[in-house]
């Protein structure tokens, strides 16, 4: 790994100067009296969205603009270093490594592990509080997305779950008990569509999507009375529509949306983006613009109704989901403004009310899908499709010019703080087959192989972004792309880890490294920060899992030799 | 003395001593079941026919390569399929038919896939052990 150094941004090196002592050490006296004054208290600066409830981690996103920002600052970049296991929680099995993003509210922690298996835990020393472990559907063991889930939700009084066997299900927050359970996919004949990311609430409204975006289906987003499991109404992502999908093509054109959606209780308005269309890399059988695949939606919970939505990629033959989150930040003139990363390598800056575009930059250093995207129209411009048993070399590759493993926004630095993989694939189009098995995937295609970028060798990098403008502060490079999410906290820090299971610190300034610590399997999801009696702690899940690190054995043999693992690891400072 | 020369006996030695050693082998990542049958053992063709090693290539490039095997199978968290001389033609049906679970998942394609078409899969795995990467 290496540090670049950009516009500037050098970090400090060698002795500070007599004046820089004496400013240092006022600093330092300045720092003491602002502890003793707030004793030890894990404290704060700043009020509103982002900064609501700072000491739980109370949602996917901890708050609905997604910033995964935790305003705590009692760890910080001048006592980071002394970071310390606190404790370890180990959920007893480890297929599929540890995916989620764990919950705490007051002091309680909800996370699960493998196989849909849901833990509390006393958020200051990992005590089970209670287990709750679903009777599944041995169906389960059938499907391509096995084992792995990215969290759960707590609200309402309420734990709740996507299952792997494809049903919502309630468990009573304070015992863990089933209140209910909801059954809205049918695997068998849905290509084992499931619920791998949690639902998310909307008021009353608890709703979410399926896997399937790589399978014939008509993928769904489903919503469910919250408090009763009562099914509210069906989302089908595949529009209706013969000049979309012509012929039949719907019925086999995937787009699921399978990560969390937001929920914005200002404008009460759901956002959620959908997958890809299948067959992924080849649109024989679907030459329309497949609506509503790859695109960002803005729903009434009450009813699905759209409110806006923007196609991203039209007629999308690249594996280009637009699922990733959406970033509301504030757009400097009083305004907050919506940011979104698709798969493609572009961020689509838009009007968070209407999806108008406002800006588009380019994310990933390597791109030929297309010229670019048109800052005004969010088209692609001059996109090279893949064509029929032609072999053609596309950039980004199907995992993305980023994986699921979403950024994390500082208010106070006004940097988005995200990951990148400089991986391209050759693939070779080919008409699908009709006999797709359950774990079978409809790619349309007859060759994928991972390749580095031309001229480059592939690798990966976490970078500070102006989420406006896409204006580089720093950028730190990765042997390989690091599949944690991102956690930037109010003590200046940005956290992640790497697929080695290397934890890291950065200083939110300047990218220098300040802290780390050898997991010994890889991160794969989301480390977070709460306070439970003054004392901030910050939790990382480790455990190498999901399929993209396996698939990028392609591009990174060394993966071959990484271990799977399933340990979660809450820091401290004493 | 005459239980240890009973041949009854020692039958069900040598099937402890292989269910054991099957047990060792196979301790990292379980196949998910076991089906013993003829077709298991037994391919119903030869296996180094190149129509068939061709219908296992276009299958495993279709189900098998993309998110997990990668190209020729040389991604993926298993073993490289080229220049493997260990490959184990039953093993590879075995495997292929009852998935795989251990930090990893690979599903079972037994129920889904005919014994025929797993066995063009090994064929094309076969192949490929053979091949300089």
């Amino acid at each position: 790994m290496h540090i670049e150094f950009n516009r500037g941004d050098q970090l400090e090196k060698g002795t500070p100067s007599p004046s820089a002592q004496k400013k240092n050490a006022l600093r330092n006296i300045v720092c003491a009296a602002a502890l003793v004054l707030t004793g030890l208290q894990a404290s704060h600066a700043g009020s509103g969205p982002g900064y609501d409830d700072p000491n739980n981690w109370p949602q996917y996103h901890r708050s609905y603009n997604a910033w995964r920002f935790s305003p705590l600052n009692q760890i910080n970049t001048s006592n980071v270093a002394k970071l310390h296991v606190s404790w370890i929680h180990q959920p007893g099995t480890v297929t599929q490594g540890l995916q989620a993003t764990p919950i705490v509210i007051d002091g309680v922690m909800y996370t699960i592990g493998p196989d849909n298996n849901v833990f509390a835990l006393d958020a200051t020393n990992g005590k089970v509080l209670w287990r709750y472990t679903p009777k599944l559907d041995p169906i389960v063991k059938e499907v391509f997305y096995a084992s792995a889930s990215r969290g759960v939700t707590v609200g309402r009084g309420k734990v709740f779950v996507g299952s792997l066997d494809g049903r919502f299900i309630a468990l009573d927050q304070k015992s863990g008990k089933e209140l209910w359970s909801t059954q809205l996919t049918n695997l068998k004949d849905e290509y084992g569509a499931l619920f791998s990311s949690p639902p998310q609430l909307a008021g009353n409204i608890l709703f979410g999507g399926t896997t399937g975006g790589d399978q014939p289906i008509v993928g769904k987003i489903f919503a469910v009375n919250a408090d009763t499991g009562k099914r509210e109404w069906t989302f089908e992502v595949p529009r209706d529509d013969k000049k979309s999908w012509p012929g039949d093509s719907r019925l086999r054109g995937g787009g699921s949306a399978w990560l969390p959606g937001t929920y914005d209780p200002t404008t009460d308005t759901i956002y959620i983006g959908t997958s890809n269309a299948a067959p992924d890399f080849n649109h024989a059988d679907r030459d329309g613009d497949n609506l509503y695949t790859a695109t960002l939606l803005a729903l009434n919970p009450k009813d699905g109704a759209i409110k806006w939505h923007r196609q991203e990629v039209p007629k999308d033959t690249w594996d280009f989901d637009s699922s990733y989150e959406a970033l509301l930040v504030p757009d400097g003139s009083g305004k907050t403004t919506l940011v979104h990363l698709n798969k493609n390598g572009f961020v689509y800056v838009m009007d968070k009310d209407n999806g108008a575009m406002k800006n588009a930059w380019q994310y990933t250093e390597n791109m030929n899908w297309a010229k670019g995207v048109d800052p005004k129209t969010g088209l692609p411009i001059a996109p090279n499709y893949p064509e029929t048993g032609v072999q053609k070399l596309h950039c980004p590759n199907l995992l993305g010019a980023r994986s699921w493993n979403a950024g994390a926004y500082n208010p106070e630095t006004k940097l988005w703080y995200t990951q990148g993989m400089e991986v391209c694939n050759t693939v070779t189009s080919a008409l699908q087959g009709q006999d797709v098995p359950i774990a079978g995937l409809s790619l349309g295609l007859s060759e994928i192989t991972l390749t580095n970028p031309p001229g480059k060798i592939s690798d990966g990098w976490l970078a500070a972004f102006d989420p406006l403008t896409g204006k580089e502060s720093w950028k730190v490079r990765f042997e390989m792309p690091p599949l944690s999410h991102v956690l930037a906290t109010g003590g200046g820090l940005v956290f992640t880890g790497d697929m080695r299971g290397k934890l890291y610190a950065f200083d939110a300034k300047n990218g220098k490294e300040l802290w780390t610590f050898n997991a010994g399997s890889g991160a794969r999801g989301g480390p977070v920060s709460y306070s439970v009696k003054g004392k901030q702690y910050i939790a990382i899940p480790t455990g190498l899992g999901s399929h993209a690190p396996g698939f990028l054995t392609g591009a990174f043999p060394q993966i071959r030799e990484l271990p799977g693992g399933a340990t979660l690891l809450v820091f401290a400072l004493d | 003395m005459r239980n240890f020369l009973n041949p009854v006996v020692w039958a069900w030695m040598v099937s402890g001593l292989l269910v054991f050693q099957v047990t060792k082998a196979l301790a990292q990542e379980t196949p998910i079941k076991a089906q013993e049958d003829a077709s298991q053992n037994s391919p119903p063709f030869d296996l180094t026919d190149p129509t068939r090693i061709q219908d296992g290539k276009k299958r495993f490039n279709g189900n098998c390569a993309a998110y997990c095997h990668g190209s020729e199978g040389m991604g993926g968290k298993s073993t490289p399929f080229k220049n493997y001389p260990g490959f184990d033609q039953n093993y590879a049906f075995r495997t292929i038919a009852d998935g795989r679970r251990g930090t990893g998942v690979m599903p079972p394609w037994g129920n889904t896939l005919t014994p025929e078409q797993i066995w063009e899969l090994v064929a094309y795995l076969k192949f490929l052990s053979i091949q300089t990467p």
